[in-house]
């Protein structure tokens, strides 16, 4: 009976840290908003080349964004890792990070963006720029 | 053939490396269910906090060394000798629940502790930020932790001991 009520303690104190979690998750993590948005995408190749799309969306978040460009002349590949969605190839421009550590960064407003494609909400005005980076 | 127990704790520790780098490639195509978890408190108690300190270290390594400097490979460095740490803690507890328990919450503090390298790169609001939008892979983190480790904690640990039994004989 007391090997049972301290099991069950265990298990609880388990499911409140989950719980814990989850509702910070929803507390902080960012919203996407509702309705038309307008968006710039830019995507700044290895030369510096700067290419531009801009129009209104519905897409919550930059990747459905992307997905809906793609076919107007953009194009992206990438694949769900642990921690999100990775781009690996912008615009046909494949980024090898095991080579030489070059990866496409996201910058939202000018600021390097916090998270992945995946995870960035679209709001509306905003520019997201992928840019390709040279890490060494 | 006899073999000295140096020679047989270096082969045991690069025989665990082995199966901990194995074991991750193996499921690298389902984000956040890993064996390693487990595989690291089992070898913490068969084996002992020196030999599985020093696996984990050289883990660490060969994955940087595979995948190049980055976030989480920086982080692969203190993430794991943390658990092996917890799992000495454990060393008098180690039943199938606690031990399911101890790699469940493992898995869901899992991005926080990765996050705490964040804040040297980017800051407390980045890190924050970086720790919130991995929440939903820390709970599957969680889940596949605690499911692993109840389903094999007891078959796995039973094979370890005949094998330390055997590598390492009682004379």
């Amino acid at each position: 009976m007391k090997d049972q009520k301290k099991i069950l303690v265990k298990i609880a104190a388990l499911a409140a840290a989950v719980l814990l979690l989850f509702v910070l998750w929803r507390v902080f993590s960012p919203k996407p908003a509702a309705g038309a948005k307008a968006y710039i995408v830019e995507v700044v190749d290895k030369e510096g080349q700067k290419k531009t799309w801009s129009g209104k969306t519905d897409a919550e978040y930059l990747k459905d964004l992307m997905e809906e460009i793609t076919g107007d002349g953009f194009s992206y590949e990438g694949y769900d890792s642990d921690y999100g969605f990775y781009i690996t190839s912008v615009d046909g421009v494949t980024a090898d990070y095991n080579t030489d550590g070059a990866y496409w960064a996201i910058f939202v407003n000018g600021e390097y963006g916090s998270y992945g494609a995946d995870q960035q909400p679209v709001t509306d005005g905003d520019t997201y720029r992928f840019e390709y980076t040279s890490g060494f | 053939m006899r073999f000295s127990n140096g020679t047989r704790e270096l082969v045991l520790t690069a025989a665990m490396t082995a199966v901990l780098e194995v074991s991750k490639h193996a499921l690298d195509a389902l984000p956040n269910i890993e064996l390693i978890s487990l595989l690291v408190i089992l070898y913490t108690l068969h084996f002992g906090l020196k030999k599985t300190m020093a696996s984990v270290l050289i883990f660490s390594a060969v994955e940087m060394m595979i995948y190049g400097i980055g976030i989480w490979t920086v982080t692969y460095f203190y993430v794991w000798p943390v658990l092996v740490l917890l799992a000495n803690a454990f060393r008098n507890h180690a039943s199938r629940l606690n031990i399911s328990l101890l790699s469940a919450v493992f898995g869901l503090f899992f991005g926080l502790l990765c996050a705490l390298v964040t804040v040297l790169i980017g800051g407390i609001r980045t890190a924050f930020a970086w720790w919130i939008a991995g929440i939903p892979y820390d709970l599957v983190h969680c889940a596949g932790n605690f499911v692993i480790a109840f389903l094999l904690y007891l078959p796995l640990s039973n094979a370890l001991s005949h094998l330390t039994d055997s590598v390492f004989p009682k004379s």
